[in-house]
């Protein structure tokens, strides 16, 4: 359920490519051919398209941590079906991506390594708390919705295997938000503490899904190569309209109400304003709206959202918990598991 | 405010591991059959610790998320073809069966595509550019010794034919739109009532 719009490709200019072979590879991605694991492609391009799929393969694990936990308190039994299903879609997803970044040259427990130990990342959006059902309905709806429109676009990309496993992936993500679609219209169609549930997760959600799309494009962001050589193959910016033009009226007809929130430490909302700003553009067709706070934006991504911690010990504990499983599987050795 | 004990207490460490990498499992390629009669296709990959564990996870995870009857899988090691990453062997064994599969362009996904007889994987790729039709326009063709292959069971339970309506897109349709049409009708009336002629009630 994730994408990988805060991932820069940084080239390095010590490494002299072949310009024989470089420009055999733009023409390659500009004609729409793609390229395989053992085509020849620039040093920035194979280790871009690593830390794209690495941080991907990564969100998608974290991602299903503050789903899992709602998983023994949904509902109903279908609910806690489809969202047990769910959160096992998200964990095979990262099993595909971190495939696609193997191939690509870093072993999978290293990957998982530099994840707990914070030396790689993953999608700022996941450091957010879900203290209410309905969090978990605005989740599937607003961020899975998200997901999909930048997932279609990255397997419209020129990378195969990444392309592929986009494929696959979308398909899935089909089912999370429509059923997610489903949840807040259930909410909203409900008794008026379901409304006030539902609402008050829309103002925890509506800005982290706006910044899901990573912060405003460098002006000559088509000429950068994470958009040259067809990475990604439409702009932060771009995305975020589309995803609004779609969601602020559908928001609208359901009766949600758009504020502008402070936030405390926990994430939580500490006061609100409606957002004044808000109204379809006759002129353009896009709805205008109040900026997400970018300073947060990076803040958590420096580490300090609400759950990055917590979402990392989590993540931590279990790998070390399962370290003596890996090392009976892989060296057939007889460690006693640790007391519980 | 997480919601379990464990998760509440999971502890918050900044230091490095204090154990060493164990490095990878084996990596599977998997192929699905979605129908009886029609041709396996690649469906993904998968890291397991042999085969046994392989054919459970595949099961899993790519039986699971669209209708499949049968399932194919060996280790990526077992490749051999056309290109650089999957090299091809001359080194003499008995002769033996070879499983062909074929991708059309780069980016395409390889498709089951017979197979031959061979006594080594290049003997098997020779025999398989000829037996091929456009084996020249082909992208890339994969040779698998077919005892590296191992399948589900014939006749063997993958898909579940419970109602599994709960994870599909098209599980939900029917009820999205029954509520979106209440939801909007119920706002269309609310706005037509707000203007009555609530003075001559």
């Amino acid at each position: 359920m994730s994408g990988s719009a805060n991932v820069g490709v940084h080239v390095d200019h010590n490494i002299q490519e072949d310009p024989e072979k470089l420009a055999e590879f733009q023409a390659k991605v500009d004609d729409g051919v793609l390229i395989e694991v053992d085509d020849w492609m620039p040093c920035a391009y194979r280790n871009g398209m690593l830390r794209m799929a690495e941080h991907h393969a990564n969100s998608e694990i974290i991602g299903a941590l503050p789903e899992g936990e709602w998983i023994t308190r949904a509902p109903s039994l279908r609910r806690k079906l489809a969202l047990t299903a769910k959160v096992q879609d998200e964990v095979g997803h990262g099993q595909m991506l971190y495939r696609v970044s193997q191939d690509l040259g870093k072993t999978r427990d290293d990957m998982l390594r530099d994840l707990i130990t914070g030396k790689t990342k993953y999608h700022n959006v996941f450091n957010y708390p879900a203290p209410t059902w309905g969090d978990i309905a605005m989740i599937q709806w607003l961020i899975d919705g998200a997901a999909i429109m930048n997932q279609g676009t990255l397997a419209d990309g020129a990378y195969g295997p990444y392309v592929r496993t986009m494929r696959r992936i979308n398909m899935e993500e089909a089912f999370h938000y429509k059923s997610g679609e489903d949840m807040v219209l259930t909410l909203m169609s409900g008794t008026q503490k379901q409304k006030d549930m539902c609402q008050d997760a829309f103002d925890r959600w509506w800005y982290p899904s706006l910044m899901f799309f990573g912060p405003h494009d460098k002006p000559n962001c088509e000429q950068l190569p994470p958009m040259r050589w067809r990475m990604k193959t439409v702009s932060n910016d771009d995305l975020r309209t589309r995803f609004v033009n779609r969601f602020a009226p559908a928001a609208l007809a359901l009766g949600l109400k758009f504020h502008v929130v402070e936030k405390n430490e926990q994430g939580l909302v500490t006061s609100k304003r409606p957002d004044d700003k808000l109204r379809l553009n006759e002129d353009t067709g896009n709805w205008e709206y109040t900026e997400p706070d970018w300073e947060e934006f990076f803040r958590v991504i420096r580490g300090h959202g609400p759950c990055n911690a917590q979402r990392l010990a989590l993540r931590r504990m279990s790998y070390e918990q399962g370290h003596w499983v890996r090392k009976a599987i892989l060296e057939g050795s007889t460690l006693v598991p640790p007391a519980a | 405010m997480p919601l379990s004990k464990i998760r509440a207490n999971a502890p918050e460490k900044s230091e490095d591991l204090d154990f060493k990498p164990t490095g990878d499992l084996v990596a599977f390629v998997t192929f699905t059959q979605r129908k009886e009669g029609t041709k396996y296709v690649i469906a993904g990959s998968i890291d397991a610790p042999d085969k046994t564990m392989a054919i459970i996870y595949a099961k899993e995870h790519y039986g699971q998320d669209q209708e499949c009857v049968s399932l194919w899988l060996f280790p990526k090691k077992a490749i051999a073809g056309t290109h650089a990453d999957h090299p091809t062997s001359n080194e003499e064994g008995p002769v033996r069966g070879f499983t062909i599969f074929s991708q059309k362009q780069s980016g395409d996904l390889h498709i089951e595509a017979g197979s031959v007889e061979a006594c080594h994987s290049e003997e098997a790729l020779a025999k398989a550019k000829t037996q091929l039709e456009n084996a020249a326009n082909l992208h890339s063709i994969w040779v698998v010794d077919a005892e590296y292959i191992s399948s589900t069971e014939e006749g063997e339970m993958i898909w579940r034919n419970t109602d599994q309506t709960y994870r599909l897109a098209r599980g939900y349709s029917k009820a999205v739109r029954t509520k979106w049409e209440a939801i909007r009708a119920a706002r269309e009336v609310d706005e037509y009532q707000a203007e009555d002629l609530k003075e001559s009630f």
